[in-house]
C-alpha cells in the first residue's frame, strides 16, 4: 500500500509527478477495491488542502483549475480497481452552466471540487436548457441543484430555469445555489435561489451544509 | 489629382499626399510634431531636412536661406518643399518624434478613390422644342461624363430640389454621386470641397476624423467619452440597459447619435467649414456599437452562440440615421466578423494590411475587449478574449484611466520612480503603470508564480530588499506602495493590492490564452510569428518589456512588438477615402476565421496555464 499520507500532501502540492507515478504503481500491484476507496479518500482530502490554500490566497484560479483536471486524471486511473465497489457519497448535486452561456470554467472548479468532497456529480455541460435541468433532476434526483453563468444575461436563463422547476413541481424537492460573475444577492432573490456564490470553494462549503 | 508617397525617416513613417502638398503639410498629415519657430511661413530658415531621395531644385528662398554645401547636401526647408515626387525625408531631431511615430507609423499607401464623388455639369436649358424635362436634360448632361442612362438614379430629396437649383445657378451645377446614383446637386461649381468624417465608435471612446476626399488630409481630429458609459461601462452592460430597459435600445442610439453630431460640428468648426460640405461618414465600431448605433437590437450577441444580428458592410442614407451632414450625404458602415469581434477589428486588418502580409504576424487590439488575430495573406484566425478593464484601470483598487495625475510608467531604479501623464502629483495608476509594476515585482521574485505576494523574509534576491518599504500590508494581504498618501494629489496612498494582481492575472491570462488558442488553431509556434502589431491607446503605451514579462504577450516575440496607434481610425479613413478598401474589408471579414474560445476543448487549462507568472 502506498503512503496516503504522502499521496494527499502531493494533492495539496499539485505535484501532478509524484501522484500520477504513485498512482501507477498503485494500481499495478492489482489493488483491492477496499484499498482503491483509501486512495480516492485520500486524494480528496488533498483536494481540501487545495481548497484551503485558495481561500488563504496562497492558490489562485489557475491552480484550481489544474487541481481539478489532475483529480479527473487520478479518478481515471483508478477506474479499473474502483469497478463493483459501492461508494459513500454524501449528496448528489446537478451542475451547469446555463442557457445561452458557454463559460464553464468556474462550474469545473466547482464540480471537481465536489465531487472530491465525496458529492455524486451530474454534470450537465454547457448551454443547458431549463427543460434539460428538469429532466436530469426527475432521474436522479438531487439534494442540489447548482447553475452557473458569467454573462448577465445568464440571470434570465436561471430564472428561467428555477420556473421550469417550479412548474414541474420539482422546485421544493431541491436546493438551488447559482454562481458566477453576475450573481449577487439582489440576483439570488429574483431568481429565486436558495443561495449564491462566486466563489467555489465557499459555494462547495453552503452545499455540504445543506446535505449534512 | 496626382499622390505621392513621402517617408519620414527615423521611423520609417509613411504618408501620401497630394501633389503640391508642402512636406510641412506632409507631416501634420503623418501626425509628426515638427517645431516650426515661425509658424511654417518661410522666414526663419529653422525647419532643415533632408531629402535622401526624390531630390528637386530648392527654390529661391530656400537658396538665400541655406548655403550651397547645405543645398548640395539635399538640405531643405520643410515650411517651402512641395511634393512632386516619390521622396524620403530625414528629420533632424529624433526625441521630438520619439511619441508620435506610434500614432503615425500606422499610415500606409493606398489610392484615394472615394465611393463619393462631385461631378459638374452643365444642363441644357429647356427648351420648346424638345420639351425635354429637367431630369432627363439633367441625365443627359451626364451621359456625357460618362455615365449609362439607365443606370442613373436619384433620390426624392433631390428631385424636389432640381427646378429651383437648376433655375438659380442657370443650369450650371454640381452632382454628388454615389455609384449611379444622383445622391445631391448643389449650384454652380463646389466641387473642390468634398469632405468626408471616418469614425472609431468604441466602447469607451469615440474618435472622429474630418478628411478631404479629395486628397486624404486630415483638416480635424476630435474625440469624446462615448456617453452611452453613463448606462454602462462595458458590452454586456450596454446589452442588458438596450433589453431591460424601457426605451434602452432608443436611448443608447440617441446616446451615440448625439455625440457623433456633436464631434461633427466640433470638426467643422475646428476646420472653418460648414457641415453641409460633408457627404459622407464612415463607422468602424465593436459589433454592439454597431448594432446600437444602427438601432439594430445587439441581445443575440450576448447569448450563445453569440451570432451578430448583422455583419456585411453597409451603405446608409445619413438623413435616415440623422447624422447631420449633407442631405444627401451617406454613412458606410465597415462589416463586423463576429458577435465579439467587429468592424473595429476589421478597421485594423485594413489599416495593418494583414490579408496581404507574407509574414505570419499578430495584432493585438486591446480596448474594452481586447481583439486578438493571427495570420497572414494565407489565412487569418481571430478571437475575443474579455481582458479590458483591468487595463483600463477598472477594477483595480488604485486604478484609473490613462489620463493626468495617471502614474503611467513605473521603473525599478535605486529606488522607486515613476512617471505622472501631466506631471503633476499622482491620482491613480492606468493600465501600463500596473503592468511596469507587476512585471517588476515577477523579475525582482517579490510576487511568486502564482502571484502571490511573499514575506520580506521569503525573498532571495538582493535586489528586491532595496524596495523594503515598499512592501506593504494591506488589508490583511501584501501590498506594494507607489505613492504614499502625503505626496498623492488626495492624500490617499497609491498602491497596487493583491487583488489588483489576480485582476490582472485573470485579464492577462486571457489575452495570453487566446493567443495561444490562435497559434494552436493556426498551427504555428510563437517564433514563426514574424511581428505583433499593438493597437488601441493600452497597447500603444504599455511597456513591451512589461507586458512580455507577465506573460501578457509571448516573451520570444518581445523584440518584434510595434505600436500602431489607433488603427481602428485609420482603417475607419481608409475605406471613406477608397471605395476599394471598403470592398477590401469585406473580403477581410467574410475572409477571416473566427475562433470561439469559451467552446474550444482546451480553452480551460490554456487559460489556468496562463494565469501563471513565469518567475526565473
Amino acid at each position: 500500500m502506498i503512503d496516503l499520507k504522502v499521496l494527499t500532501q502531493a494533492v495539496g502540492d499539485l505535484d501532478e509527478k509524484t501522484i500520477l507515478s504513485m498512482i501507477n504503481d498503485f494500481v499495478a500491484t492489482n489493488p483491492s477495491g477496499e484499498d482503491a476507496q483509501k486512495v480516492v479518500l485520500a486524494c480528496q482530502q488533498g483536494m481540501a488542502i487545495v481548497g484551503e490554500l485558495f481561500e488563504t490566497n496562497e492558490y489562485y484560479v489557475g491552480d484550481l483549475i489544474f487541481a481539478g483536471e489532475l483529480l479527473s486524471k487520478t479518478i481515471d486511473l483508478l477506474k479499473p480497481v474502483l469497478s463493483g465497489v459501492a461508494s459513500q457519497k454524501i449528496g448528489s448535486i446537478v451542475i451547469g452552466t446555463v442557457q445561452g452561456d458557454l463559460h464553464d470554467i468556474g462550474k469545473n472548479i466547482f464540480g471537481s471540487m465536489a465531487e472530491a468532497a465525496g458529492f455524486d456529480v451530474y454534470d450537465l455541460g454547457i448551454d443547458v436548457s431549463p427543460s434539460a435541468f428538469v429532466e436530469k433532476v426527475k432521474e436522479v434526483k438531487p439534494q442540489i441543484i447548482g447553475m452557473s453563468g458569467v454573462l448577465t444575461l445568464a440571470i434570465d436563463s436561471m430564472k428561467n430555469t428555477v420556473k421550469a422547476l417550479n412548474e414541474a413541481g420539482l422546485r421544493d424537492s431541491v436546493k438551488i445555489i447559482i454562481g458566477g460573475n453576475p450573481v449577487n444577492e439582489d440576483a439570488c432573490k429574483q431568481i429565486g435561489a436558495d443561495d449564491f456564490t462566486t466563489n467555489a470553494a465557499e459555494g462547495l462549503k453552503t452545499c455540504q451544509g445543506w446535505v449534512k | 489629382m496626382d499622390c505621392y508617397k513621402v517617408v519620414f525617416q527615423p521611423g520609417n513613417v509613411l504618408v501620401v499626399v497630394a501633389e503640391g502638398s508642402t512636406l510641412k503639410e506632409a507631416m501634420n498629415d503623418a501626425g509628426l510634431e515638427f517645431d516650426f519657430l515661425c509658424g511654417g511661413r518661410g522666414t526663419c530658415g529653422k525647419c532643415r531636412v533632408k531629402i535622401s531621395e526624390g531630390l528637386t531644385t530648392p527654390v529661391t528662398r530656400e537658396q538665400e536661406m541655406l548655403q550651397v554645401k547645405e543645398l548640395e547636401e539635399g538640405i531643405r526647408l520643410a515650411c517651402l518643399t512641395t511634393v512632386h515626387n516619390d521622396l524620403i525625408v530625414e528629420l533632424p531631431n529624433q526625441k521630438t518624434l520619439q511619441h508620435n511615430i506610434l500614432i503615425a507609423s500606422d499610415e500606409r499607401a493606398f489610392q484615394i478613390a472615394p465611393q463619393l464623388h462631385k461631378v459638374l455639369i452643365e444642363v441644357d436649358k429647356p427648351s420648346r422644342e424638345t420639351q425635354s424635362s429637367d431630369w432627363r436634360r439633367l441625365k443627359e448632361s451626364l451621359v456625357k461624363q460618362g455615365y449609362k442612362e439607365l443606370e442613373l438614379e436619384s433620390a426624392i430629396s433631390v428631385l424636389r430640389q432640381m427646378p429651383d437649383v437648376l433655375r438659380g445657378a442657370n443650369n450650371r451645377i454640381t452632382a454628388v454621386m454615389y455609384e449611379s446614383k444622383v445622391a445631391g446637386i448643389e449650384p454652380e461649381d463646389s466641387t473642390n470641397t468634398l469632405l468626408g468624417m471616418a469614425f472609431d465608435i468604441g466602447t469607451t471612446t469615440i474618435v472622429g476624423y474630418l478628411l478631404d476626399l479629395y486628397s486624404g488630409k486630415e483638416l480635424s481630429v476630435v474625440s469624446t467619452l462615448n456617453p452611452q458609459t453613463a448606462f454602462g461601462a462595458d458590452v454586456i452592460s450596454r446589452l442588458t440597459f438596450a433589453n431591460h430597459e424601457e426605451n434602452g435600445l432608443t436611448k443608447l442610439q440617441g446616446a451615440v447619435v448625439g455625440a457623433i453630431n456633436k464631434l461633427i460640428t466640433e470638426a467643422v468648426e475646428k476646420a472653418s467649414i460648414t457641415s453641409s460640405h460633408i457627404y459622407g461618414v464612415s463607422i468602424a465600431a465593436n459589433t454592439c456599437m454597431h448594432h446600437i448605433f444602427l438601432g439594430i437590437n445587439p441581445q443575440s450577441i450576448a447569448v450563445s452562440p453569440y451570432v451578430p444580428a448583422l455583419s456585411e458592410p453597409l451603405v446608409l442614407d445619413a438623413s435616415e440615421l440623422e447624422i447631420s451632414i449633407n442631405q444627401a450625404g451617406k454613412v458606410f458602415m465597415l462589416p463586423n466578423i463576429a458577435g465579439f469581434v467587429g468592424a473595429d477589428t476589421v478597421a485594423v486588418l485594413l489599416a495593418t494590411e494583414l490579408d496581404r502580409s507574407e509574414d505570419i504576424k499578430l495584432v493585438i487590439d486591446i480596448g474594452t475587449n481586447g481583439e486578438i488575430a493571427l495570420g497572414s495573406r494565407e489565412k487569418i484566425v481571430a478571437c475575443s478574449a474579455a481582458a479590458g478593464p483591468a487595463f483600463e484601470g477598472a477594477q483595480i483598487s488604485s486604478g484609473m484611466r490613462g489620463a493626468a495625475g495617471a502614474i503611467d510608467h513605473v521603473y525599478y531604479r535605486d529606488k522607486l520612480e515613476y512617471s505622472v501623464i501631466g506631471g503633476g502629483k499622482p491620482l491613480g495608476v492606468c493600465g501600463s503603470a500596473l503592468l511596469d509594476t507587476v512585471a517588476g515585482l515577477v523579475e525582482l521574485g517579490i510576487i511568486n508564480k502564482r502571484g502571490k505576494f511573499l514575506a520580506f523574509e521569503q525573498l532571495t534576491n538582493p535586489a528586491a530588499r532595496r524596495f523594503k518599504e515598499n512592501l506593504i500590508q494591506h488589508e490583511g494581504q501584501g501590498a506594494f506602495l507607489l505613492a504614499e498618501a502625503e505626496i498623492t494629489g488626495h492624500g490617499r496612498p497609491i498602491m497596487i493590492t493583491q487583488s489588483d494582481i489576480r485582476e490582472l492575472q485573470m485579464a492577462k491570462g486571457a489575452m495570453a490564452a487566446g493567443i495561444r488558442v490562435l497559434m494552436e488553431t493556426y498551427g504555428i509556434q510563437a517564433q514563426t510569428i514574424k511581428e505583433v502589431l499593438l493597437a488601441g491607446a493600452f497597447g500603444n503605451y504599455l511597456n513591451p518589456h512589461s507586458a512580455c514579462v507577465i506573460g501578457l504577450i509571448p516573451p520570444e516575440l518581445e523584440s518584434k512588438i510595434k505600436m500602431i496607434g489607433n488603427a481602428a481610425g485609420t482603417g475607419s479613413k481608409l475605406a471613406l477615402l477608397s471605395a476599394n478598401e471598403f470592398r477590401r474589408a469585406k473580403d477581410i471579414a467574410e475572409g477571416v476565421k473566427f475562433v470561439e474560445l469559451g467552446s474550444y476543448p482546451k480553452f480551460n487549462s490554456i487559460f489556468g496555464e496562463c494565469t501563471y507568472f513565469n518567475i526565473h
